[in-house]
């Protein structure tokens, strides 16, 4: 203010009242003559303030204050744009003053006019922006564009690692920093933008420092238009490098993790539980074997390609992992375009991102067909591990069974013809004797067939012509033929050689046509009929008869079974058809049956081809 | 030896029967013996003899015989309508040793005994007692 006003206010005191700036009026004792009302507004002051002393009214001044009033009242003026001092109650505090001493006309200091306030709240906040400035390393920056003058704040040039009092001399020095290619043009072409269209702009760049090191920024930039002319531009410079760094360097960590999930055939999927929002990422596609753009949601093409004897299981499962543990892992199967079969594997964790329940559940998904069959075929190992060992047992204790009555029968009839005198009797031993030792003899070759049809056989398999050996065998049984009036009848395909071991082919058809003839029916002439299909892998025959048939209700798969002695009708069917089937099996081959009782049975026989 | 009036005797082994036969006729064990070739002769056998009222009081069983076993004569004698059949004896022989048919054959409560073949004279001796 003025000295001339000043004067003026101190010879009416009463104005100053009036006057909107923190003006008060001191005598020379630096008693209050009065204050503006922004004095006692600035200061808090709520009292009466005329007549009385001014640290009295004014407590919470630091005497530190004092000094520059005495100055003052020595005819000095004073004037401090912003000064700290240590406050009374242990805060510091901030003050701007303005004093000038009033003068009697013979110069002698009557008194004095203070413009004081309190700055404390605008210094701290001026504080914490320079504060937030160096901790979010954000400078600012302005350049006229009339004159090409530009002025910015330190921090910038901190940024820029230039001396702290550089400031660039032209607009063209101002973008010689940024790197020179895209991030420079990028930076001029917004610029330009600004300029002519008055878009404002954001961007992140690299720049040089003065140091030569490049580094990233974020540039923001705003123009200023008057009169429809751009007149300035101003903005924020902020160093994001270490931000930027971070950020590339999780970049490349989630590309490495995304190209590992990849190379593992992991997929990775999230799902909300309440609108069922499921995301997949490709992977989870591929697993699945669907295109996304087949439907309308992810949780749609799920639906479609799990197996539908899974989906109520999966959920339900699902449900009770989120209410207990929270996390698990959950299979299931899905059905491909060719109708195969994939097991999944999902691992789940389950957490609660905006609910009190768990509501949101994230995971991996993987490919287990393969430990799947796996698990599968070793547990049909398993179960034809435990089938061979009970078939073994069974045998072991059948073989016990018939060599103990045979052997029970020798001993004892040998004993009676030791003891016997009488002829007859004795040729009758005799006779016993001899039929004992034929059944010995009989049992123990089975024996030899049934060890020998469980041998491993499958290196030495070799293409056989089944016409020859079905002709061959029908030959060698032509007695019996001619006796029960039988007649057989081939439909065989072009290409009867199959994969195999000739003895057993021989045993093979032997049994079965010496079965079809024991076991036909009383009223009718057996009738057999043979026929081949060749599928190109395997070659199928079919073994008909028309004789009195099984009940297979009654017996089943048993008939292939060890499940009859043999001792005493050596061709029954019991142990002829466990070694066939032993025998067609040790081919690679299966054999089933079907039958019914007083109308026929039919074999079936598959056989490996060349 | 405390002898049995009527004997039965269901096995297909001719020669085990004659074994058998013998050396009953050696111990005076019966009167009257008869024999049946397998499960299905043995049930009708004695449901004729039933008709006749003069029903065995032992039968001597096999277990493993064609077109009837051992076992399937069990069920259909345990079906069949026989007067008084809680005084036949049924004795069940079988050169089998294993254990699960031993144990299968003691869910029979007609069966009386099991004798693993060679039948002996003290094992006739015993069965005579019962």
């Amino acid at each position: 203010m003025a000295v001339s006003i000043l004067s003026k206010i101190a010879l009416n005191p009463n104005l100053i009242g009036e006057i909107p700036n923190t003006v008060a009026l001191l005598n020379s004792k630096l008693e209050f003559i009065n204050c503006s009302k922004a004095w006692k507004f600035n200061h808090e002051i709520k009292d009466d303030i005329i007549g009385k002393d001014f640290f009295t009214v004014m407590s919470n001044l630091p005497k530190a204050f004092s000094p520059y009033l005495q100055n003052c009242l020595k005819g000095n003026d004073c004037y401090n744009d912003g000064k700290k001092f240590s406050a009374n109650n242990n805060e510091f505090i901030w003050l701007k003053w303005s004093i000038n001493p009033w003068k009697e006309n013979d110069g002698s200091v009557k008194g004095l006019i203070i413009e004081l306030d309190n700055i404390t709240i605008d210094k701290n906040k001026e504080a914490l922006i320079k504060e937030a400035q160096i901790v979010s390393r954000v400078g600012g920056w302005e350049a006229y564009l009339q004159n090409f003058r530009v002025t910015w704040t330190k921090m910038v040039n901190i940024i820029h690692e230039q001396p702290l009092d550089y400031v660039p001399q032209s607009f063209e020095e101002c973008f010689k920093h940024f790197k020179e290619g895209e991030h420079r043009d990028t930076v001029l072409r917004l610029a330009n933008i600004a300029i002519t269209k008055g878009t404002p702009w954001d961007a992140e760049v690299i720049m040089i420092t003065g140091k030569g090191k490049e580094i990233w920024v974020r540039t923001k930039g705003r123009p200023e238009f008057i009169n429809g002319k751009c007149v300035r531009l101003y903005g924020i410079c902020q160093d994001i490098n270490n931000r930027k760094i971070a950020e590339f360097k999780y970049r490349e960590e989630a590309e490495r993790a995304k190209k590992a999930t990849t190379a593992s055939n992991v997929g990775i999927w999230q799902f909300t539980t309440k609108d069922r929002i499921a995301i997949w990422d490709d992977m989870c596609y591929k697993l699945h074997h669907k295109n996304p753009k087949d439907y309308n949601s992810t949780y749609e093409a799920w639906e479609a390609a799990i197996h539908p004897d899974d989906f109520l299981r999966v959920l339900e499962e699902a449900f009770w992992m989120s209410k207990g543990e929270g996390s698990g892992i959950i299979e299931y199967r899905v059905i491909l375009k060719n109708k195969s079969i994939r097991y999944l594997k999902a691992v789940v964790t389950f957490f609660a991102e905006t609910e009190k329940y768990n509501n949101k559940a994230i995971g991996v998904i993987s490919d287990i067909t393969k430990e799947k069959e796996s698990e599968q075929k070793l547990k049909e190992y398993a179960q034809l591990t435990g089938d061979q060992n009970n078939s073994l047992t069974n045998f072991a204790h059948m073989v016990s069974h018939d060599l103990r009555s045979h052997a029970t029968n020798l001993s004892m009839v040998t004993g009676f013809l030791v003891e016997e005198r009488k002829d007859e009797e004795r040729h009758k031993l005799m006779a016993m004797l001899k039929e004992s030792t034929e059944s010995l003899n009989s049992t123990v070759y089975n024996l030899n067939e049934v060890v020998q049809s469980n041998a491993n056989v499958t290196n030495k398999l070799e293409p056989i012509n089944l016409k020859e050996v079905i002709e061959n065998v029908k030959n060698n049984i032509s007695a019996t033929f001619i006796e029960k009036n039988a007649s057989c009848t081939l439909k065989l395909s072009s290409n009867s050689i199959v994969l195999g071991v000739p003895a057993y082919l021989d045993s093979i058809l032997l049994n079965l046509f010496t079965n079809s003839i024991k076991y036909s029916a009383n009223d009718r002439p057996p009738l057999i009929e043979i026929k081949t299909t060749n599928s190109g892998k395997n070659l199928t025959l079919s073994f008909t008869d028309n004789g009195k048939g099984i009940d297979l209700n009654k017996f089943g798969n048993k008939i292939f079974g060890m499940n009859k002695t043999f001792h005493r009708n050596k061709d029954a069917r019991g142990v002829g058809l466990y070694i066939t089937k032993n025998q067609i099996e040790a081919m690679g081959g299966s054999i089933s049956v079907i039958s019914e009782v007083n109308v026929g049975t039919t074999f079936i026989i598959k056989f490996i081809t060349p | 030896m405390k002898k049995n009036n009527s004997v039965c005797i269901i096995d297909d082994d001719s020669i085990f029967v004659y074994i058998v036969k013998r050396l009953m006729d050696e111990c005076n064990f019966f009167d009257s013996i008869l024999v049946f070739e397998n499960g299905k002769q043995g049930i009708e056998g004695v449901m004729e003899l039933n008709t006749k009222n003069k029903l065995p009081n032992i039968i001597f069983l096999d277990l493993s015989m064609p077109v009837m076993s051992g076992w399937e004569f069990l069920d259909a004698f345990a079906e069949a309508k026989i007067s008084n059949k809680e005084d036949i004896k049924i004795i069940v022989m079988s050169s089998s040793i294993n254990p699960n048919e031993i144990e299968m054959i003691k869910a029979y409560p007609m069966v009386t005994d099991y004798i693993v073949k060679p039948i002996t004279p003290s094992d006739l001796e015993k069965i005579a007692n019962y």
